[in-house]
């Protein structure tokens, strides 16, 4: 094909560079007259954790399922492991982690349940009791998914996208909704697994939650990346231009990023 | 096969946890083949009682022609083709008719009092008394038209009835209605069942999950469908068994397969039923578009499939379209082998309408899933 031959001839091509996990290209989908995602490339790299950052509706989302396999993209390029997400999605499925945005699993299952149920829809034979361990559920293993907290069921969903020992993991807005305690737990669960080398795709629309987990953040607005750097870059650049920040300290933040970039604050 | 059977071990776990579920499925045909049993529609019907006639003369001509309602229309008895006094016999036995009445030689002749031989089956002794009360106005009135009877004779002394009874296999209406209501339950469980739980699970999200891993759907609902036989099967047995000691009707008489054969039958209907609920869950958005979408299918069936209405009594143009209905053939394969202790092969015309009926709602439910 000829998108495959030209592809192959650039340095950053999946075959060329060894820690590249997951690589988009020029990816556009719409829906009906919605324009969702316009054309948007990035690449993330193993054991990094990539956000994307921008508020609901801005394509994060979309862009997240089309890498999952559980949309169709209406042109551009999506690799995982430099297999075409859109040729081999079984495969694709078979070797990354899922958490979705509206996670939800079977109720009247318990913990291990789920975790063996899902281990064997990815034909892994991994320890139940272990998965659950690592992410501190271990005493709640004979509950009910309906018995369980919000934070809780997050960190269950981590759990169930361990199963397969994934080269990449998505999660997509992790922590909406949960109170700051949660939060915070499931950003030490996070950080926790970039050790293990895999490679991380968030969506957040909490800047702090981008400040505290990204080696670097994409800004998405309007289905396009507007930035796409580490958090520290993308607030020294705004601060060598004089910004001003929206905080009483006086202390530039992605928030004051974000507002420079769209021209309107994230959270409303 | 691991994925399949771990789907199926999880799916009777999360049945058997959710009581409630469990509760209904067997509670509300319960209460309904009760409450109906109470009643009883045989008695708004004409007698089914067959017709020897002997005699053969003007007098039991007119009679059974007043009978067969062929003077003004409306029939007082339901008369079936057969005249043979043996066959007839054999029928109240197999509790295909109420009874039967034999016209003696020489009826209606003057100088003898005929006397008319009521056979009939002491389950039906309702059915009988009423046939018998009939039988005896008719005949003052055909004493009456009847020219050469003299006007002096009192109809006593021209012509009695009398009465037979024996032991049949007839149920009225209670036999009726336990295997409908056991067929309309396989049809409400298996299709309201695969909606209500497909559309939960799918505005959940956990069917997107379920689409995130490397399986086929196919892994996912054969564990969903083969639950939900094994529970069919159960809930079929539950409510016969509820026919029998509630009831008291008594099933399958003599034909202890029965118990093996009807299985063929629950997983051939409620196959066709389940996979129609696929289809209606892929149509509709939510639950509250998918009540009305399931209602609308099985409403009308509820109704004229002959589920706890007679066929007898619905306009034959309506009978003519209904009889093609899944639940019809469902119906009526279980009522023939729940009340006569028919075989399930004599039942192939049924079989194979459920078979077509099957295939077209699989098709339906292919076309129509979706994971979100």
């Amino acid at each position: 094909m000829a998108s495959g031959d030209q592809l192959s001839t650039q340095s950053d091509t999946p075959s060329h560079s060894n820690d590249i996990v997951i690589q988009v290209r020029d990816l556009r989908k719409s829906y009906d007259d919605l324009i969702a995602v316009d054309g948007i490339s990035f690449a993330v790299h193993q054991g990094e954790i990539f956000g994307m950052l921008g508020p609901n509706g801005a394509g994060k989302t979309t862009t997240v399922e089309i890498l999952e396999g559980l949309r169709d993209l209406d042109s551009g390029e999506a690799y995982i492991n430099g297999l075409d997400v859109t040729k081999n999605s079984k495969r694709v499925k078979a070797m990354i982690g899922v958490q979705l945005q509206q996670n939800a699993f079977f109720d009247n299952l318990n913990l291990r349940e789920t975790v063996q149920l899902f281990a064997t829809l990815y034909d892994s034979d991994v320890d139940a009791e272990e998965v659950l361990a690592k992410v501190d559920l271990a005493n709640r293993a004979k509950s009910q998914y309906k018995h369980l907290s919000g934070g809780q069921k997050q960190r269950l969903s981590i759990a169930v996208a361990l199963v397969n020992d994934p080269v990449a993991m998505f999660l997509d807005e992790p922590t909406t909704g949960l109170d700051p305690q949660a939060r915070r737990n499931m950003w030490d669960l996070i950080d926790g697994l970039r050790s293990e080398g895999m490679a991380i795709m968030l969506t957040t629309h909490y800047m702090e939650e981008a400040e505290v987990l990204c080696d670097r953040v994409a800004v998405i607005d309007n289905g396009n990346i507007v930035a796409n750097d580490t958090p520290q870059v993308l607030i020294d650049e705004l601060n060598s231009r004089g910004a001003e920040s929206v905080r009483k300290d006086g202390v530039l933040t992605l928030e004051d990023v974000f507002i420079d970039l769209t021209g309107r604050s994230l959270v409303e | 096969m691991q994925i399949y059977q771990a789907f199926i071990i999880a799916e009777l776990k999360m049945f058997l946890r959710d009581r409630a579920a469990l509760f209904w499925t067997l509670a509300f045909p319960t209460v309904m083949m009760v409450v109906f049993g109470l009643f009883n529609f045989g008695g708004f019907e004409p007698p089914e009682i067959g017709i020897v006639d002997n005699a053969n003369n003007n007098a039991s001509k007119v009679l059974v022609s007043v009978l067969k309602g062929e003077f003004d229309g409306e029939p007082l008895f339901n008369v079936p083709e057969s005249e043979a006094e043996d066959t007839l016999r054999a029928d109240i036995l197999e509790g295909d008719i109420t009874g039967v009445m034999v016209i003696p030689e020489g009826f209606g002749e003057p100088g003898s009092t005929s006397v008319i031989d009521l056979t009939y089956d002491g389950r039906s002794a309702q059915e009988a008394e009423a046939a018998r009360t009939i039988l005896a106005q008719v005949l003052d009135g055909v004493f009456k038209t009847v020219a050469d009877v003299p006007p002096e004779y009192r109809v006593e002394n021209w012509a009695t009835v009398s009465l037979t009874e024996v032991a049949g296999r007839g149920q009225g209406y209670k036999g009726f209605v336990v295997p409908g209501i056991v067929s309309l339950s396989i049809m409400q469980s298996a299709l309201f069942g695969l909606v209500f739980t497909l559309v939960r699970l799918r505005n959940q999200g956990v069917l997107k999950r379920l689409h995130a891993t490397p399986i086929n759907p196919r892994h996912y609902l054969a564990g969903l469908l083969f639950t939900r036989m094994l529970l069919l099967i159960m809930q079929t047995y539950v409510l016969l068994l509820v026919g029998i000691f509630v009831s008291g009707v008594e099933v399958s008489p003599g034909y202890a397969m029965f118990w093996l054969e009807v299985i063929p039958l629950i997983i051939l209907g409620g196959f066709g039923f389940a996979a129609l609920g696929l289809a209606v869950s892929g149509i509709a958005k939510t639950e509250n578009t998918a009540a009305p979408l399931a209602n609308i299918i099985t409403l009308p069936m509820m109704f004229l499939s002959g589920v706890f209405i007679p066929h007898s009594v619905i306009p034959d143009w309506v009978v003519a379209i209904a009889r093609w209905l899944p639940l019809t053939f469902l119906a009526d394969a279980m009522r023939a082998m729940v009340n006569s202790g028919e075989t399930l092969v004599v039942q192939g015309a049924s079989l194979l309408g459920l078979l077509v009926w099957a295939a077209i709602a699989f098709v339906l439910a292919v076309k129509a899933f979706r994971w979100e």
